[in-house]
């Protein structure tokens, strides 16, 4: 049934950017086509009507007719705060906004770039993709996650989601701002139980986001910058460890050091870690190919990972 | 799929212009161009053709032609310019361009010129709390991120040394370089790679070095001799593995060959699609405890005997 008012919807859009004068509701009643019942029933469609429009970014601009009826409003759209106006665009942007548009693999940010991307192919200038050497890309936008937070974001609506940490819990959150860094997308946001700011990596929110609180249950600080959360994870120490690995194995470890030649089955390396979680992973990849030598710290976390393999 | 009344209304809004600047495509492409069917391309033009400014006599409607098969707006009333971008357009726009940006070196021509067409945009919204942001750092860091970007546009080929992980070896290979794509974190090449003779997917953290090829290549006379998985005899059975909370990661990182059986309390049952129990056995190492095969029993005494011999190193004195 959503036909009549679509119509309804188009009409009104028509008649109002048409108008080079306030339409009074009377008039729009009288005129635009879709409107019928009570007073009151009409009423209440136009009051609707004007908030859907609102909501697809519309502008309806209210103001009085003319001194004979004071209190009687009137509407219209401005053209130009309807219409898409950029300044100058050459062919040559618009392509680098075409390829720019087609980067986003799916989700809300595919959705959006590629219809800003047919407004602007609506303005009449060629796409000039000649001499534009530029390759295909394609970045990640999480789905669906990514959607439903970026909305909670845009209305400052508190936000429900189960988060694997340490453990799996409901955090109740305040989004700040949305981030992408190395690869991940992070949410940053005050978060209701532990009662600070607290980064959150995307990937660990399991299944749908909810959104508790009204529209502007919150407001985010002024002097709130994502910039200074994201580079929070990167202060990490380096570690130094020394290892002896194989003759022609372990190839990946090897471009990460300093080889230096052991004994005719074994060369030894030495190079830094970030975390000793991830280093692990790493160096028992190679099993029997791998030995540590120091530190005794990553030593002991090898073999207590072994025996825990083997209990 | 029942879509809203104003879902199809922005979309109505936006057609009319989009025909007037492009006239004459057929109802698919613009159902393509619209990431619609074609058939809701056609219930939005029998709609618009009945709608018009009040009077609504045919002088009043909007007018289109797409009988014939090619759309074309003949009258578009007072729906000739495209709507303005809204704000999510905008910063999708944005992101998009800072991605790319980030694909060229600082300094590079073609950088420069995208960034500025960034700040430009910038300018068109309110910008006191974006809420989306990126960083310098938008992917993860490679050295290899131009060259390849470079040879992709400039249709060359490029000759990598590649680590392969599960074969724990260092090979050579010339890749003709089709896109680039992030995912979980990496950054993967996909390209048709001479040595096996197909496409492959190469990580950008593997790649050893990384250069254009000057020569152009012969396609291979020689059958490919493929070192990648896909030529492994699959497992006849596919292992199913114990998942302890604690391994969140190996859960993220392998969602989609992992399918979960149960979960309870301390761990998730899942079961994993491989094609290389290599692969599985060398990561069970690493992720100790934490992760286990419950089956198959020739998988877990495997994994078993390969522990035991990583710790073998440490208890004999063989340093």
């Amino acid at each position: 049934m959503s036909d009549p008012k679509t119509e309804r919807l188009l009409n009104l859009t028509m008649a109002l950017l048409a108008t080079k004068r306030y339409l009074t509701k009377i008039e729009i009643f009288q005129s635009v086509a879709g409107y019928k019942g009570t007073p009151e029933a009409m009423e209440r469609m136009f009051e609707r009507d004007k908030d859907d429009l609102r909501s697809l970014g519309i502008e309806i601009e209210v103001g009085n007719l003319d001194n004979y009826f004071e209190d009687e409003q009137g509407y219209r759209i401005i053209p130009d705060s309807y219409g898409l106006d950029i300044g100058e665009i050459t062919p040559r942007e618009l392509a680098l906004l075409s390829v720019a548009a087609h980067s986003w693999s799916e989700g809300v940010l595919s959705k959006s770039s590629q219809s800003a991307l047919r407004k602007l192919r609506s303005l009449g200038i060629s796409i000039d993709t000649e001499d534009l050497a530029m390759g295909w890309a394609r970045f990640e936008n999480p789905q669906p996650s990514f959607d439903q937070l970026w909305q909670g974001l845009e209305e400052t609506k508190t936000l429900q989601f189960k988060y694997s940490s340490t453990t799996l819990a409901l955090r109740t959150v305040d989004a700040y701002g949305l981030t992408l860094w190395r690869g991940f997308w992070y949410l940053v946001g005050f978060d209701h139980e532990r009662n600070e700011i607290r980064v959150f990596k995307l990937i660990r929110i399991i299944d749908q986001v909810t959104t508790i609180g009204k529209s502007g249950s919150y407001a985010i600080p002024s002097d709130f910058d994502i910039s200074n959360y994201v580079t929070n994870f990167t202060e990490e120490k380096k570690h130094q460890a020394k290892l002896l690995i194989r003759k022609d194995k372990a190839q990946i470890l090897r471009s990460e050091g300093i080889v230096a030649p052991h004994d005719d089955q074994w060369d030894q390396i030495t190079l830094s870690y970030e975390y000793q979680e991830a280093f692990l992973r790493k160096l028992l990849w190679f099993g029997p190919d791998v030995q540590v030598l120091e530190p005794t710290a990553l030593i002991d976390a090898v073999i207590g990972r072994l025996t825990e393999v083997l209990s | 799929m029942n879509e809203s009344a104003l879902d199809r209304t922005a979309r109505a809004l936006d057609l009319i212009p989009f025909v007037l600047e492009n006239p004459g495509l057929s109802i698919e492409e613009l159902a393509q161009e619209f990431a619609t069917s074609p058939k809701e391309i056609t219930k939005d033009l029998n709609l618009l053709f009945v709608c018009g400014l009040p009077g609504y006599t045919p002088l009043e409607l909007i007018d289109l032609s797409f009988e014939s098969g090619s759309v074309s707006v003949i009258e578009p009333q007072s729906l000739d310019r495209p709507r303005k971008l809204n704000r999510r357009e905008v910063i999708s726009l944005i992101l998009g361009l800072e991605g790319l940006a980030t694909l060229r070196a600082e300094g590079d021509q073609l950088r420069s010129e995208i960034l500025r067409l960034r700040d430009s945009l910038i300018t068109t919204i309110e910008t006191a709390n974006l809420q989306i942001a990126t960083h310098e750092e938008f992917l993860p860091p490679s050295p290899f991120l131009q060259v390849i970007e470079e040879a992709i546009s400039g249709r060359t080929d490029l000759d990598l040394e590649y680590l392969s992980g599960n074969r724990d070896e260092r090979s050579e290979r010339r890749v003709t370089p089709a896109q680039l794509y992030t995912e979980n974190g990496f950054i993967y090449l996909i390209g048709y790679c001479f040595k096996s003779g197909a496409d492959r997917t190469f990580r950008l953290d593997r790649i050893v070095k990384c250069a254009r090829s000057s020569d152009p290549i012969a396609a291979p006379n020689t059958p490919p001799n493929d070192s990648q998985p896909g030529t492994y005899k699959a497992l006849a059975e596919e292992p199913i593995l114990e998942i302890a909370h604690r391994a969140k990661n190996f859960l993220e990182e392998n969602a989609a060959v992992l399918t979960i059986l149960s979960t309870s309390p301390d761990f998730t049952l899942a079961q994993i699609s491989i094609l290389d129990p290599e692969w599985l056995i060398r990561s069970a190492l690493g992720l100790g405890g934490a992760v286990s095969v419950r089956s198959p029993a020739t998988l877990k005494s495997q994994i078993r005997d390969r522990a035991q011999e990583t710790l073998d190193r440490y208890n004999s004195n063989s340093v």
